[in-house]
């Protein structure tokens, strides 16, 4: 925290100290300026240190909206946030309880369980390189990660509170009453709550892992099984169809052939769309190794049995991808897949202190 | 020189005395203080306002009292909440269609709601739409002015996550079920019953069966619900909760049962 305020202090004292000390006909044009950027509504962003993002190469830059563009403060704020209870009804659940750090930002629950040990509906999905998903759920209802964010707070079955009372709450706090003033320029609410959550998990980028060191030229990066399986992943079988790009997913929905009849609907919940049942979003496979299990409502246990599950071309349903077909892959090649997929997992993410 | 000042306080004095001549006032027939004497309109026009509310009624005389048991469908029900959002109210009366920006939440409080100013006129038809239309249904909540229902800073706000973005109707209460005179306090006589979703935004349309002046007093508009209506041909005893991922045809169900019970009362 007191870092910020220093950081603070200095950018807002330097300015007056110019300004009063070299220029002093300024200083009114400065108070004016001030007053007239005052009404601006990011005008907060101009006393906060400005936050650049590292992406990684081979990446695109993501967009980040106008009105909430990344800074120290922001990010800071909404890390706490992620980490505090407080916005549960009892004070017993956070962003973290569901999606913890050193599992990429997942869980191992089949299901995910928040409150009083409510069961939810779901299986966790990982947070690494949300910056770049054009919207989220895995049918895809939430356009952007700031309307995303107040879901779990509401959501009955995962912290159960209303916005009013958490941010409520969070007025009573004197720590997070000067964090949004600085950051946002307002009291807590449902816009710094929102805000600041997306800031933070906006900078939690995944790029460094083995695999992202061979393609950087590092020849000793990947086994030889892991480079047999990139083959397979990318040039012998279908997988980069879909699991494309730098996040390994085109974002689209399709449905895989899990059932023949599927409970969860997915995006036909929101398009009710007959078309559109047992589609879901393209998850991306940064990490996979450490988020068992798998698929929309967590049913397979392990990547053997996601890779039996490709290799099988799944069950019959009207909506399947024409691009899931039974692989007769061979034992070998199913575990050569596999490590490929353990060349996922990026170290540097899940113990990078920046974000914990 | 001098001349030319005493030229210009004269054309001053002048226009200053015909200004005090022309009575100033509101000249619109249909305002409140319409001045029959007013010349020059000054834009101190100030119209009816226009309150609603919503009843709950459990027959056609008797208004349903919260937390009190009814029979409905052979058994017996308590009702803790019902509560909807209504948008959209269009007024169409004998001088404007008068389109309302507000969202109301009807809650069992049956507060009056102020949904804006009208002309002076004879009231004709009340439209309204029991939900949120699918913009503001998607729309980003923590957006909406703290003081509208649809504010996530509103203590009020019925939201889910996004994928289903409002509940537009909910009714929370208990159902004895298997007739032992009392409510089980676990799931098998719990009803909650939320619905939502694009696809059950109702469009209603009131026609006006009594003749009904909006006059310079202001207007109260007062919409009864049949509450009963909510629940024909809904089989309670085995439909008590629903949720966009839990039984959400029940909450079709529901909806298309809104549609048909409201009245102005
Ligand atoms: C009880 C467990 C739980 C808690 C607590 C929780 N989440 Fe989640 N989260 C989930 C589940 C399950 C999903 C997948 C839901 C779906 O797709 O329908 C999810 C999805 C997400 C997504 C979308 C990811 C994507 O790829 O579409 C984001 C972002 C997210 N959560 C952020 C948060 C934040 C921020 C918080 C705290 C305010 C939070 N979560 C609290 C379980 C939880
Ligand atoms: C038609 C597009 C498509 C193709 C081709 C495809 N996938 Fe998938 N993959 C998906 C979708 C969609 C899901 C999520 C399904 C669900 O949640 O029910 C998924 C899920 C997965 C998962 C589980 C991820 C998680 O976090 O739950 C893994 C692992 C995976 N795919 C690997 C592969 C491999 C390896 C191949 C090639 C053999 C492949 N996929 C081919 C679309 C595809």
């Amino acid at each position: 925290m007191s870092k910020i305020y220093s950081k603070f202090d200095k950018i807002y004292s330097n300015n007056i100290a110019k300004t009063v000390g070299f220029y002093p006909s300024f200083l009114l044009l400065f108070i004016l300026a001030i007053a007239f950027t005052a009404c601006r509504p990011d005008e907060a962003a101009q006393i906060q240190t400005p936050y650049s993002l590292q992406v990684p190469d081979g990446f695109t830059s993501p967009l980040i909206p106008d009105d909430n563009q990344l800074t120290f403060e922001r990010i800071e704020l909404g890390k706490k946030l992620f980490y505090d209870p407080v916005l549960s009804r009892d004070s017993t659940i956070s962003c973290a309880t569901c999606h913890l750090p050193s599992k990429a930002f997942a869980d191992n629950l089949p299901i995910s369980v928040g409150i009083q040990e409510r069961e939810g509906f779901r299986n966790v999905p990982s947070l690494a390189n949300v910056a770049w998903h054009p919207y989220f759920f895995r049918e895809g209802g939430s356009p952007s990660l700031e309307t995303q964010a107040l879901g779990p707070i509401v959501d009955e079955v995962e912290m159960d509170i209303t916005v009013a009372e958490a941010a409520a709450r969070l007025r009573n706090d004197e720590d997070y009453i000067k964090m949004s003033k600085i950051a946002y320029d307002r009291q807590p609410n449902a816009y710094v709550i929102s805000r600041s959550l997306a800031a933070f998990q906006r900078i939690l980028v995944s790029g460094n892992s083995p695999y992202d060191q061979y393609t950087r030229g590092n020849q000793n990066a990947l086994t030889t099984e892991q480079i047999r399986g990139k083959d397979l992943f990318f040039n012998q079988l279908q997988c980069a169809t879909c699991h494309t790009g730098f996040n390994f997913t085109n974002y689209n929905f399709e449905n895989t052939g899990l059932y023949e009849n599927y409970e969860d609907e997915g995006r036909a919940r929101l398009t009710a769309d007959p078309n559109d049942i047992g589609k879901f979003k393209i998850p991306s496979l940064r990490n996979v190794a450490l988020t068992p299990p798998y698929m929309h409502d967590g049913s397979l246990p392990s990547l053997e049995s996601v890779l039996e599950h490709y290799n099988s071309g799944g069950s019959t349903h009207a909506n399947k991808s024409l691009l899931i077909q039974a692989l007769n892959l061979t034992a070998q090649q199913q575990s050569d897949l596999i490590s490929f997929l353990e060349s996922l997992t990026d170290e540097t993410f899940i113990n990078n202190p920046e974000y914990q | 020189m001098k001349n030319i000042i005493l030229y210009l306080c004269a054309i001053a004095l002048m226009s200053l005395i015909s200004c005090q001549v022309e009575r100033e006032g509101c000249t619109d027939p249909s305002a409140i203080n319409y001045d029959v004497l007013a010349e020059l309109e000054n834009n101190s026009c100030t119209f009816p306002n226009v309150l609603m509310r919503f009843v709950p009624m459990i027959d056609d005389s008797t208004q349903l009292s919260f937390g009190q048991d009814y029979i409905i469908n052979g058994l017996n029900v308590r009702f803790d909440q019902i509560r909807f959002y209504v948008s959209d109210v269009n007024l169409v009366t004998s001088t404007e269609n008068f389109a309302s920006e507000e969202t109301l939440l009807a809650t069992e409080v049956n507060k009056l709601e102020e949904i804006g100013e009208l002309k002076v006129g004879d009231l004709q038809e009340v439209k309204f739409n029991v939900g949120v239309d699918s913009v503001n249904n998607h729309a980003d909540p923590a957006l909406q002015p703290s003081d509208n229902p649809l504010s996530a800073d509103s203590p009020d706000i019925q939201h889910w996550s996004w994928t289903a973005g409002y509940k537009f109707f909910l009714i929370e209460g208990a159902v004895d079920v298997n007739g032992d005179g009392e409510y089980e306090p676990d799931a098998s006589e719990t009803m909650s019953i939320h619905c939502g979703f694009d696809s059950n935004l109702k469009n209603i349309a009131l026609a006006i069966t009594e003749a009904t002046a909006v006059d310079r007093l202001g207007f109260e508009l007062d919409v009864s619900y049949d509450v009963k209506g909510i629940f024909e041909g809904y089989d309670l005893a085995n439909q008590l909760f629903s949720r966009p991922n839990s039984n959400p045809e029940f909450a079709t169900e529901i909806m298309n049962n809104v549609e048909n019970i409201f009245k102005i009362r």
